[in-house]
């Protein structure tokens, strides 16, 4: 109706949406919470390749009376310790997180207002399963700072356990680590793959079609981290010469790098990066690879 | 809070992501749920978004926001039609760049009418017109998003919009807007 140029463009602008907050069904939002949680709580991507054991991905809640005096009662006898700090509720302690043994346990003071209870006389409701080196120096220290065994170590076909019950009121299931649950990568292991493409979303598209591969973008253009492989992997776009390279697990980056410059490589600056210490090297014949000192 | 080295393969996990949930997770919902326009995609959608800003909070990278999730998002979304696309590709003939100039249309759209529109379109229309309408971005941001150089992303805008009034004018009712 005007006497301008029409403008393909203009009827469709009324179509636009700003984002409008909508709930979602409070079951899929409590669902998902829960997941987060448990996810938040896993151990790094980087760790997970031989986290195999059935127990780490269930997280027992404790409650208990005297919420304070459970959570160094735990350092003493199993030596957990607190991860962050414990979310204090006046004289509660509303929620505090432990990691023992690479596990992980939630702990709380009762909230007798959510039907949340201390274990009350009769037998405890939840058992805890908990992998440690030495069962029997365990359940001695355990019981020395005021367990009761309720069965002591004996040698069973899947591996020497026996069970307690802390101070608190709790059963405990002590069991000797399964051999394989070798939680850290070893030095010399890949544990990262970076690909290095003139354009990483096409990549992605790439390997998504071939293998399935979702990513979400990563802290640099065209940079994405690919969601579930493992090693890692990561894809770099913007690089004229495509290739891999892989990340090797070292202990000590300083040694590993004397190392490559002694075997005739080539090791550029160590840099700090989220996980720990990086350098990126060549071999002798000018293959690249990153060394990794994690953690 | 410490940071002692012994924890850097594994951070303690940020409580700030569980802090904001409440808060962001209507944001993402409500971005997600009209682009999606099935209730059981936006809540996959909005798990996969969450999950990946756990992965991203446990890779060291910065404390998740909102807007970053709806960034997130966003890439989900663009996935989820690009995999379509890639479905329905070999059903369909490609469309090639037979049309490449629009009539001038300047009718006003039915808002309701539209969105019904936008879920008939090809997976690949419906993510330019989404994104370049439905969340107003600027051409390039939508060649970025879709891996598209510009001029590609502007004809396919142009395919786009001819057959989103093809589908349109097609439903109109007989008695005209109401």
């Amino acid at each position: 109706m005007t006497s301008s140029a029409p403008d393909p463009e203009r009827p469709f602008r009324s179509l636009a949406r700003p984002a409008v907050p909508v709930s979602p069904d409070p079951a899929f939002a409590t669902a998902l919470r829960e997941r987060l949680r448990r996810a938040l709580l896993r151990p790094h991507p980087i760790t997970t390749e031989s986290r195999s054991t059935a127990m780490s991905t269930l997280i027992p809640y404790l409650v208990v009376h005297d919420a304070r005096a459970a959570l160094t009662w735990y350092a003493e006898a199993f030596g957990a310790h607190t991860v962050g700090d414990p979310y204090l509720d006046g004289d509660r302690v509303g929620h505090a997180e432990l990691e023992i043994a690479g596990a992980t346990l939630y702990l709380a003071d009762p909230y007798p207002e959510y039907g949340l209870e201390g274990p009350g006389d009769g037998k405890p409701p939840v058992s805890l399963h908990l992998s440690v080196p030495d069962v029997d120096a365990v359940m001695s220290r355990a019981e020395s700072a005021g367990a009761t065994i309720e069965r002591p170590a004996t040698d069973e076909p899947y591996g020497r356990g026996g069970r307690l019950i802390d101070p608190y009121g709790h059963r405990w299931m002590v069991q000797s680590a399964p051999a394989d649950a070798e939680p850290a990568p070893k030095p010399g292991d890949p544990v990262y793959l970076t690909l290095n493409v003139p354009d990483g979303r096409r990549a992605l598209d790439f390997y998504g079609a071939v293998l399935g591969w979702t990513a979400v973008p990563g802290r640099v253009p065209d940079g994405w981290q690919v969601e579930g492989p493992t090693p890692m992997v990561g894809i770099g776009g913007g690089s004229d010469e495509p290739g891999t390279v892989p990340m090797y697990a070292v202990d000590d980056i300083e040694v590993a790098v004397a190392a490559v410059r002694t075997a005739g490589g080539e090791a550029g600056e160590i840099d700090r990066q989220s996980y720990g210490l990086g350098v990126l090297c060549r071999d002798d014949q000018g293959l690249p690879f990153w060394l990794g000192q994690l953690g | 809070m410490g940071s002692p080295r012994s924890r850097a393969v594994a951070p303690p996990p940020d409580p700030g992501l569980l802090s904001l949930y409440d808060r962001a997770l209507p944001e993402v919902y409500g971005y997600l749920l009209p682009r999606c326009g099935q209730r059981a995609l936006a809540e996959d959608l909005t798990a996969e978004t969450f999950l990946a800003a756990v992965r991203a909070e446990a890779d060291g990278g910065p404390p998740t926001t909102v807007a970053w999730l709806i960034g997130v998002a966003r890439h989900k979304l663009v996935d989820h039609w690009r995999r379509l696309e890639r479905e329905e590709r070999g059903l369909r003939l490609l469309d090639g760049g037979a049309h490449h100039s629009e009539d001038p249309w300047d009718d006003q759209l039915d808002i309701l009418r539209a969105r019904e529109v936008l879920v008939q379109l090809s997976p690949g229309h419906r993510a330019a017109l989404t994104l370049r309408y439905l969340d107003d971005l600027p051409v390039p941001r939508v060649a970025a998003l879709l891996g598209r150089t510009l001029h590609a992303t502007e004809a396919l805008l142009v395919r786009a919009r001819t057959a989103f009034r093809i589908q349109y004018e097609s439903t109109e009712q007989p008695g005209g807007a109401s």
